[in-house]
């Protein structure tokens, strides 16, 4: 037998050759990967985190694009003059507040019943579902030029009321009827959250139905007790990104009051008629670009994110009482 | 956990850092020192290319914008104009904050002169004017300057110029039995009344006329000009709330308003309001006995209603204010030359050429149916005994009519007084003077924010 002469234990100065290899591996790895990520990295620095933090420090100054004057450090005076010396914020405030109150529930519902009415149609569904989900596919800003030309005071939906003895409103050009036309025109738009409803809805068992039936329950108490909580998840978010991009409502509103007055300057259009569509974004768009307030107009995006923020919060853990989760861990 | 935070502050303090480094500003105002001599335009100068954004878009106005610069490249081969079409002051200011302003900007009307003015956006032009031995008030109107200066500096130069009067039709006029334009507010009344033709079941065939504040170019009507009021008093204080004549324009109004039915009003607005400039016009279909309107009008009747018959007169006044009738709302497109240009002498150049060649602004005027806004250019205009236009011209020449003061808000005093009288209009205003005193105060509180920076 040979015999295998012992070495002395070579003494521990660090990781051993192989972990090293493997970290040193796994750093060459990571900068691989954060070689290939950095056009998209680069760009998220460049066009999100600077701009971000860029208006929240104009939010503070006196900031105005095209000044030559020096930005001056201001404090919370922009916040504060949205509160107490603007005379349109809180009117741009209820448009938008009224919009979230009205059309968003709305739409939710809209898109409940058509995607109810398209699980009760046996044939030819896929035509119907066709159709139904075509008008989300149309640009905002053309659906919004449709619907001025429809909606015109002499256009072909009053030529019909007409016919029918109704006097139609002035729609888009009347304050009143201004803010509904924007909520039919969502109306007509709401296809993308009505195909998840219509999932949402075939999804649920048919034997709970089934079982209902044996129990003697009518439409409604199946709808309210076995429909209603299987689609929840889906209410859950059709209501919530609807209430985020409403706070945010902008291009149907710019588009709808151009149009309804184009001889005016767009400054002057901004909100037409009466203020009645003048809503938040609306006129940060005109305390930025038109009266060139950035640093103000920065105060106000920095206060609706906020306001978005705690609204996401809140619904988000008020939810927990009525969406029901099927797979969900209890 | 640490580094995390540490690479979050780090970020937020790097982007607030280099946020506060990309603002313009530091030291303020306009970096160019004033001239006293003009440059030598002779064949020695150096080529020199200039950029010249404008807001026009249409093709006969374009066009003759750079007919007029190929003959002045002509003249001067080592100018070079670059053209840009399609440009308003929002692209303008943002390429200002970009750090890349045109040299020239011609603007569609004198809002932001004050704002620029004050920013130090723009050039105060007073040496170069000097320098060139222009004399301003013999040479543009004083209705011109009143808003192209702006607390005695000389910032941007007129184009043409815009007037706003009466149109009214001569055959429903003689059906009426009126023999000439109404000259005060309560002729205006009267006349509108009898001129308006209701139908059995109570909607109007032809309106009189509206003048409801949004509808068409209307808000000009409320400027101030008619009653002789102005935004703001010496102190620079909003007199809305001091000066009673504000309410008699908003009271006519309402007069008319109640007269006709708000509902009316309404259904005559939403349906012409977006034709206000085509052959559906309310004044050529027949719907509107009178209209108010500005002078480029003129060369839209006469394409889409050649044959109609109508006048122009100043728009009425006050009744206690009649020796005053023939003023009325003026203002223009501007010509502002960027305080940072590399080239301010030679944008002057242009600018000056631009502002006071007398075939250049004839051409124009005939291009784009506005008033040429030299004393030159109107003497040698050949519409100027035109019956129209030598109204209108009378008109931009009484040195009762001006365009509302010019402050550091830009248009924001303006766009808040159009809000006030739409509010009114709409019956959310019940006591007219506390409300105007109020709106006053927010004037207020707005341009002491601008003046403040």
């Amino acid at each position: 037998m040979t015999s295998v002469a012992t070495r002395p234990a070579i003494p521990v100065r660090g990781p051993a050759p192989a972990a090293r290899r493997r970290r040193s591996a796994s750093k060459a790895r990571w900068w691989v990967v954060v070689g290939f990520l950095s056009p998209f990295l680069i760009g998220l620095a460049l066009f999100v985190v600077y701009p971000v933090f860029a208006t929240l420090y104009y939010s503070f100054t006196n900031y105005q694009a095209g000044s030559y004057l020096a930005t001056r450090w201001v404090g919370f005076e922009n916040y504060r003059n949205l509160f107490t010396q603007s005379t349109v914020f809180w009117e741009a405030v209820r448009n938008t507040l009224w919009m979230v109150a009205i059309m968003v529930p709305l739409q939710t519902l809209w898109a409940i019943f058509t995607a109810w009415i398209l699980t009760r149609i046996k044939r030819g569904a896929v035509i119907y579902r066709t159709i139904f989900f075509l008008p989300a596919m149309v640009p905002i800003v053309a659906t919004a030029l449709a619907f001025i030309v429809m909606l015109n005071p002499v256009g072909p939906l009053n030529s019909i009321l007409g016919h029918a003895g109704i006097s139609g409103p002035g729609w888009f050009s009347d304050a009143a009827w201004a803010k509904p036309s924007l909520v039919l025109m969502a109306l007509w738009t709401v296809g993308n959250t009505m195909i998840l409803f219509l999932a949402a809805m075939l999804d649920v068992p048919t034997a709970l139905y089934e079982a209902a039936d044996i129990d003697g329950a009518n439409a409604w108490q199946k709808f309210r007790h076995i429909t209603l909580p299987g689609i929840s998840p889906v209410i859950f978010f059709s209501l919530l990104t609807g209430m985020i991009y409403t706070f945010q409502y902008f291009t149907e509103a710019f588009v709808a009051s151009g149009s309804a007055n184009p001889i005016l300057s767009s400054n002057q259009s901004i909100g037409y008629p009466q203020d009645s569509l003048l809503f938040y974004t609306t006129e940060i768009y005109r305390q930025g670009f038109q009266y060139f307030k950035t640093g103000y107009a920065s105060a106000m995006a920095w206060l609706l994110f906020v306001v978005i923020f705690l609204c996401t919060v809140v619904f988000i853990r008020g939810s927990r009482r009525w969406v029901y989760y099927a797979g969900a861990v209890r | 956990m640490k580094r995390r935070t540490l690479l979050v502050t780090a970020t937020i303090g790097a982007a607030t850092l280099l946020a506060a480094g990309c603002t313009t500003g530091g030291g303020g105002g306009n970096p160019t020192q004033p001239v006293t001599s003009v440059i030598s335009t002779n064949a020695n100068h150096p080529p020199t290319t200039i950029t010249v954004w404008t807001f026009n878009t249409l093709a006969k106005e374009v066009n003759a914008f750079r007919d007029d610069l190929a003959r002045l490249h002509t003249k001067y081969p080592w100018l070079t104009v670059k053209f840009v079409p399609g440009k308003d002051d929002a692209a303008y200011a943002k390429a200002v904050a970009a750090g890349s302003p045109p040299d020239v900007f011609i603007s569609i009307a004198p809002d932001y002169v004050g704002q620029f003015c004050h920013n130090g956006t723009v050039l105060d032009l007073t040496s170069y004017l000097k320098a060139a031995n222009i004399d301003v008030p013999k040479t543009f109107p004083q209705a011109s300057l009143v808003y192209t200066q702006y607390r005695g500096k000389q910032c941007a130069l007129p184009l043409l110029t815009d007037a706003y009067g009466l149109y009214y039709n001569k055959a429903k006029f003689a059906a009426a039995g009126i023999t000439s334009p109404p000259k005060t507010y309560s002729e205006l009344v009267t006349d509108a009344k009898k001129l308006t033709v209701k139908n059995p079941d109570g909607s109007i065939k032809t309106f009189g006329l509206v003048t409801r504040s949004d509808f068409s170019s209307n808000n000009n009507i409320y400027s101030g000009v008619q009653t002789n009021s102005k935004f703001y008093d010496d102190q620079g204080k909003a007199t809305f709330g001091s000066d009673p004549n504000w309410a008699k324009t908003l009271e006519l109004d309402k007069t008319l308003q109640d007269y006709y039915g708000s509902g009316n009003v309404q259904k005559f607005v939403g349906r012409y309001q977006p034709h206000t400039d085509d052959a559906s016009n309310p004044f050529v279909t027949g719907a509107a006995a009178m209209e108010y309107d500005g002078e480029w009008h003129i060369g839209e009747l006469k394409s889409e209603a050649p044959n109609l018959d109508y006048g122009i007169a100043p728009f009425p006044v006050p009744d206690d204010q009649v020796s005053r009738y023939g003023v009325g709302n003026t203002q223009g497109t501007v010509l502002y030359i960027s305080s940072h240009t590399k080239h301010p002498q030679e944008s002057f150049f242009a600018v000056q050429q631009l502002s006071t060649d007398t075939a250049f602004l004839n051409t124009l005027a005939d291009a784009v149916s506005n008033i040429p806004s030299t004393f030159d250019s109107l003497t040698a205009w050949d519409q100027a005994n035109d019956p129209h236009w030598s109204q209108f011209i009378s008109i931009f020449k009484n040195p009762g009519s001006y365009y509302k003061e010019l402050t550091a808000v830009g248009g924001e005093d303006a766009v808040n007084w159009d809000q006030f009288k739409q509010n009114y209009e709409a019956g959310k205003v019940s006591d007219l003077p506390a409300a105007l005193k109020k709106f006053a105060g927010q004037i207020d509180s707005i341009n002491k924010q601008a003046n403040g920076r």
